[in-house]
């Protein structure tokens, strides 16, 4: 018949127990061979699972790991500078168009001394109208097309890119 | 030559030495991979989580502040994502493994040579195995990670108690196999 539980010998195995429930676990253990039986079992599996390696990686796992590390930081770069050619381009156009616009309302300042503002908005307006009318019109239209044309299958790539991408770590 | 420090190491490659990582990488990847292929039972799927835990790791490092050890930190990333993949996978984990109070049933028929002694730590290896996951990871970290029960309960986001619970159920387990199979004459 077993007098002590399994708890109590993990316990006793791993030191958990006070002098008087050990001396009183010791007792036992010498007068009970069923008990003694499980305890040394019990010890000895602790003793096995001690001295149990790790397993080991294949070989050339760090260089995986590296080689993903860098292909991840390198496409994060180019994605970057692809990001701040974009935002260039943007900002350029917004500075032309401002630009423009300045210009239009100094040279129109200097031909009338006192000019009125809605007068000078109103010809602004005209100027705008007039150099829209001018881009999308004739040979300009063509050039604004390939440019847009060429924006789009870059962002197009990009955009089939991160898809790949999202759908890789999904899969994961 | 001086050992450095995980800490060192870190420090190194959050300030550019990409390369130092690979220190880290060898470190941890034999006991995180022995951790890994218990959990899922499938040495493809633990190699290939483990290269995810470790870009993971890599791109968290600016998270990791050295309040808890480096391997701690570590190990929890591992052992969510194992659970992770589990889940994916579609696996009851959580009724295999949540519980304590579950009996731990080895295969009984496991077909142990006696004279394989050369075998000896095959076998343990496979009866590690063949427990249930949390069991088995818990086994893993305690003996081979050589993790404190104090720290596994962390890394696990569980009692301590619980983490005592299935380290005892996991060995007693073993050990009432090797009772009935008498195999201890085979083990000594």
């Amino acid at each position: 018949m077993n007098l002590l539980n399994d708890d109590i010998l993990n316990n006793y195995l791993d030191g958990a127990l006070d002098t008087k429930e050990r001396t009183e676990v010791e007792k036992i253990l010498k007068n009970s061979e069923a008990d003694r039986k499980r305890f040394n079992a019990l010890k000895l599996v602790h003793e096995k699972l001690s001295i149990l390696k790790a397993d080991e990686v294949s070989p050339g796992f760090n260089d995986n790991v590296m080689l993903r590390l860098k292909k991840k930081y390198a496409r994060a770069k180019q994605q970057n500078y692809f990001i701040i050619a974009v935002a260039a381009v943007f900002v350029f156009i917004c500075v032309a168009i401002v630009g423009y616009l300045i210009a239009g309302i100094i040279s129109t300042a200097g031909q009338n001394e006192s000019p009125q503002l809605i007068d000078i908005v109103n010809r602004s307006g005209k100027n705008i109208v007039t150099f829209t009318q001018k881009l999308f019109s004739g040979e300009n239209l063509s050039i604004i097309g390939s440019v847009f044309s060429f924006a789009i299958i870059i962002a197009g790539y990009f955009f089939y890119e991160q898809q790949k991408r999202m759908k890789a770590n999904l899969g994961r | 030559m001086k050992k450095l420090s995980d800490w060192e190491i870190i420090e190194s490659v959050k300030k550019g030495n990409q390369s130092d990582y690979s220190i880290i990488i060898d470190r941890y990847k034999n006991k995180a991979f022995s951790l890994l292929k218990r959990m899922l039972k499938n040495e493809l799927d633990a190699e290939e989580v483990l290269q995810d835990c470790f870009v993971k790791a890599y791109n968290s490092l600016s998270k990791f502040k050295g309040d808890a050890k480096f391997s701690t930190w570590f190990y929890r990333i591992v052992y969510n994502t194992a659970l992770t993949k589990l889940s994916s996978k579609k696996r009851k984990t959580e009724t295999e493994m949540s519980s304590v109070d579950d009996h731990i049933n080895l295969k009984s028929d496991y077909d142990y040579r006696v004279s394989e002694k050369q075998d000896l730590s095959k076998f343990i290896n496979e009866l590690v195995n063949s427990l249930p996951e949390k069991n088995a990871a818990v086994l893993n970290l305690y003996y081979i990670n050589e993790i404190s029960c104090e720290e596994i309960s962390k890394l696990m986001n569980t009692s301590l108690s619980n983490v005592k619970v299935m380290l005892h159920r996991s060995r007693s387990a073993l050990k009432d196999y090797i009772l009935k199979n008498n195999l201890v004459k085979e083990l000594l």
